[in-house]
């Protein structure tokens, strides 16, 4: 069991950049909608704050 | 440059303020250390890690505060921030780190057992970080730590936490509740590995009495008493008689429910020849219908909505105008567990425990619990800890 949550735990991180990496794709590639700009850049805060260990 | 270059600059800039606005002090908080000084009774001061390796190197283990009598006696171990979001524990167990002396017997003292805990928060609920108590020398300040074990430290939760090893079930949260993973398992999850390790200590160090401080809502009956398991009951019940009668204060005797498991005076009856007990205090901070979660209301205990419940008879405890000031509960802690300790020797007077030099009740609430903690400016660096 222990073994299982550490692989879930873990690929909850991967999951997290991956989210994270695509977040901050779509923001650099949106050209017009300042709101999509805004939108991924909320989403990504949760994930940042996960990635950095902070909450 | 373009409009849309600028407002991406604009926009990171504001949510980058966001972020470091608001995850920076949960930042210091839980990077925020404490110090403790070893009083002249600590002879040595060990890691949990010693008696159960499998929590080395990881967030949740802490210091045990080892104080050794100069005769040979009974053992106790001492338990507080079991749930780090009670502060009476760990104010009543630093009391004895700085200033008790074993004059017979040896006193194990976990100021901080879910360390993880303490390093957490709950910002939802609207908990203050840090707390601060006057001493003579200045302001000292302490972490507010959560009830749980952080996420960050064992995490995914379970959707329903089965206990071990009666295969109980429970809420999932409890996976992260050191007073539900008793006795634990050395391969466990975290939770389990800290209550693992405590139980090692009782069995290999043949503990007589072991004490977890904690502190419950007004509005909870199960609050202001001793919970003790059957083998306890009767000691409790002196305990709570005497300083009824001698310290003018109530601490009702529960007794430990049996088909409820995984706390830690259930189950340490259970797995062990140690006499547990757990001290609640009440904390009207922790109850619902209150104003807002602020320090004041986490150290005076004074609401007024809780008044007006006291005035309909809906709680637990005597409450009017004066709240529960942390100066009291911390000085009931600290009475009855002196009051266990003499009670247990009077049983057993080949295993006595007898501490000098802590306060009881009357002092604290007289001179205040930070009265009680020294300067760590003055203290010898090797005696100086940091929680």
């Amino acid at each position: 069991m222990i073994f299982i949550n550490n692989v879930i735990m873990v690929f909850y991180y991967i999951l997290s950049a991956f989210l994270a990496f695509l977040l901050v794709r779509n923001f650099v590639q949106e050209k017009k909608k300042v709101d999509d700009m805004l939108m991924n850049l909320i989403v990504l805060i949760p994930l940042l704050l996960r990635l950095l260990r902070v909450k | 440059m373009s409009r849309t270059t600028l407002w991406k600059i604009f926009l990171v800039a504001a949510v980058a303020l966001l972020i470091v606005a608001t995850a920076l002090p949960i930042l210091r908080h839980s990077r925020f250390r404490f110090p403790v000084i070893a009083g002249p009774g600590v002879s040595r001061v060990a890691r949990l890690s010693d008696f159960a390796p499998g929590l080395k190197g990881t967030r949740a283990d802490t210091n045990v505060y080892i104080l050794e009598g100069r005769e040979p006696g009974g053992k106790a171990l001492m338990i507080a921030n079991t749930h780090a979001n009670e502060p009476a524990g760990i104010l009543a167990a630093l009391i004895f780190i700085e200033n008790a002396e074993l004059e017979k017997g040896t006193l194990f003292i976990i100021p901080n057992f879910n360390r993880s805990g303490s390093l957490d928060t709950k910002p939802g609920d609207g908990y203050p970080l840090f707390y601060h108590l006057d001493t003579p020398w200045g302001r000292k300040k302490f972490r507010y730590g959560n009830r749980d074990a952080s996420p960050l430290d064992q995490w995914p939760d379970p959707d329903v936490f089965i206990h071990y090893p009666d295969r109980q079930l429970l809420s999932f949260i409890d996976a992260r509740n050191t007073n539900r993973t008793w006795p634990g398992r050395p391969n466990g999850l975290l939770m389990e590995r800290v209550t693992f390790a405590a139980m090692e200590l009782l069995r290999n160090e043949k503990v007589d009495v072991a004490i977890d401080l904690h502190g419950a809502e007004t509005m909870f009956p199960v609050t202001n008493c001793i919970v003790a398991p059957q083998s306890a009951a009767r000691l409790a019940t002196r305990v709570s008689l005497y300083v009824k009668a001698r310290e003018r204060f109530d601490n009702h005797v529960e007794p430990s429910p049996e088909g409820f498991r995984g706390l830690s005076h259930r189950e340490i009856a259970d797995h062990s020849a140690t006499l547990p007990f757990l001290l609640e205090a009440p904390i009207p901070f922790l109850d619902q219908p209150t104003g807002p979660k602020t320090e004041q209301l986490l150290l005076d205990g004074k609401d007024p909505f809780l008044l007006k419940l006291a005035a309909r008879k809906k709680l637990f405890v005597p409450y009017d105008e004066s709240g529960w000031p942390i100066d009291k509960r911390v000085g009931q802690h600290v009475s009855v567990m002196l009051e266990i300790f003499s009670q247990y020797s009077k049983k057993s007077p080949e295993r006595t425990i007898a501490v000098r030099g802590v306060p009881r009740y009357a002092d604290i609430v007289k001179n205040g619990t930070g009265f009680y903690y020294r300067d760590p400016k003055k203290a010898d660096a090797s005696r100086l800890y940091f929680e």
